[in-house]
């Protein structure tokens, strides 16, 4: 009797320990068009250009602010995520920042001297509500969802920025990488957790139909995901992605359905075609291209 | 868009209250409604009369205007029956949308109460879309009411609800001339802006 009671117990012990690490299947939430098809990129590979030139606050070197953004496009990437085909080819460059626009050149920026849309000659267009650490504006066919170009603005101008891993006296300043990472969520098509109630019509859903949850109701597991909108001083969170991110960067980009290349190919979802392997190499050259130029610029700073 | 406290003193001690909470404090919800208040130039109830998207100059970016009319002034210089322009990145013209996130949308017909910053002529929403409430008449009484978030029956999603305490926002429909009354003093006491 006393045997039996105690298989129960821990019978019972173990389910319950089962239930209480299982969690509901993760779950994402992606920008759509009107006609709710969500917005993704048409290829394999997103080249991105980095301008850290305007990055101009002593709490990061540029090494760190380089760094901050690789380590970020690399979290979106096939290299971290077995699950996903898709590449952020992020490269730096020290020419001249430019003007985000809708040119097929997805940029990343640093704006330390206005926080606002700007036009070609430098003007200020439509401002950015200053409580925003970064702006990230995704340029889609409205029918298909197919993103033609992306541009991420970080905001210098209010915010003071810091690796704060590698600074522990800086955790009272934004992380870098933390706002970098989440932004570049939105870059491949990704939207926000949770939503404002107040003035969002009509209340958006995730992938399984669920409606999304209002930020102030949001589950710690919510809170705990790249995507979701909002971050503290010191706030490193969102460098990892959580469970609902991955899901949400393998869902749209699945390692086993690449896109096709132009004209079709029945094959290309299980083998590598040539393109693929063109992609591949020029991959390689790319990162090799990429490190050299990182230490050359390295090597001129000091 | 990632929102989130400013560098300024008011928004670092909210930030520095924030912080001394637990972890899981609602954090987009940074502005509270005398926060709201001292931030806008124009709070005011409107009908919105138009939203219109268009592409700049060179056309490479999409900027959307939406003309509003004053029906209520609480704040500003907006005298009844004049015109507000809110300019806000992103929208869609002909086959292309560009999208950023945490914009405020708007659609004509509707009537909202607004918290705007900037020149009447080229205005944004405060604090993303906390700067936008929508208004809706009450069943019985006919009153205007503030809307409650519609969280649609979600109760939600995933896993535990978050364990902070009262939420900033407010959970139940509000009449607005209570509203009224509340902002009005908020502006009239010292570092509203009246």
């Amino acid at each position: 009797m006393t045997r039996s009671r105690g298989t129960a117990v821990l019978a019972a012990t173990a389910v319950a320990a089962v239930l209480s690490l299982a969690r509901p299947a993760a779950a994402y939430v992606r920008y759509k068009t009107d006609t709710g098809n969500g917005f993704f990129w048409g290829q394999i590979s997103v080249p991105i250009t980095a301008y850290p030139n305007d990055f101009v606050q002593p709490t990061m070197t540029p090494d760190q602010v380089d760094a901050a953004a690789l380590d970020a496009a690399s979290t979106w990437s096939a290299g971290e995520n077995a699950c996903t085909y898709l590449n952020l080819m992020l490269s730096v460059s020290t020419d001249p920042t430019p003007v985000p626009a809708y040119d097929h050149h997805n940029t990343l920026v640093f704006r330390s001297t206005s926080w606002c849309q700007l036009a070609a000659d430098g003007t200020c267009e439509a401002d950015y509500d200053t409580m925003a650490l970064a702006v990230t504006s995704d340029t889609a066919n409205k029918k298909t969802g197919q993103i033609y170009d992306s541009d991420i603005e970080i905001n210098t101008l209010d915010y003071v920025w810091a690796d704060v891993t590698a600074d522990a006296g800086l955790t009272g300043d934004m992380d870098l990488q933390n706002a970098i990472t989440h932004e570049m969520g939105h870059l491949i098509g990704l939207d926000h957790t949770c939503y404002n109630p107040l003035g969002s019509l009509p209340q958006p859903t995730d992938n399984d139909g669920q409606p999304v949850p209002a930020c102030d109701q949001a589950s710690l597991a919510v809170q705990a995901t790249t995507m979701y909108p909002s971050a503290m001083m010191g706030d490193t969170q969102k460098r990892t992605l959580a469970p609902d991110d991955q899901a949400g960067l393998c869902g749209i980009y699945p390692v086993d359905h690449p896109p096709q290349p132009a004209g079709g190919c029945a094959s290309c979802a299980t083998v590598p075609t040539p393109m693929d392997g063109i992609e591949l190499v020029g991959l390689g050259v790319f990162a090799a291209l990429l490190a050299g130029a990182r230490r050359a610029r390295r090597a001129s700073r000091r | 868009m990632l929102p989130a406290r400013r560098l300024s003193a008011p928004l670092a001690l909210i930030a520095i209250l924030l912080i001394a909470r637990a972890a899981s404090a609602s954090l987009i919800l940074a502005l509270d409604l005398p926060n709201m208040v001292a931030r806008a130039d124009q709070i005011a109830v409107v009908d919105v009369v138009s939203v219109k998207a268009a592409w700049n100059q060179q056309h490479q970016r999409i900027i959307t205007t939406i003309d509003l009319v004053v029906v209520d002034s609480w704040k500003g210089t907006a005298a009844p029956a004049t015109h507000l322009l809110v300019v806000q990145p992103g929208g869609t013209v002909d086959d292309i949308t560009m999208t950023i996130a945490g914009m405020t949308r708007f659609d004509p017909g509707e009537r909202a109460l607004v918290f705007l910053r900037g020149r009447p002529d080229k205005a944004s929403v405060v604090g993303m879309a906390q700067g936008k409430r929508v208004l809706h008449r009450e069943g019985g009484t006919k009153r205007w009411m503030v809307s409650a978030p519609d969280r649609a029956g979600a109760d939600f999603v995933r896993a535990t609800p978050a364990a902070s305490a009262a939420p900033v926002f407010e959970t139940r429909d509000r009449p607005l001339a209570d509203l009224r009354a509340e902002v009005r003093a908020l502006a009239a006491a010292p570092g509203g802006r009246p």
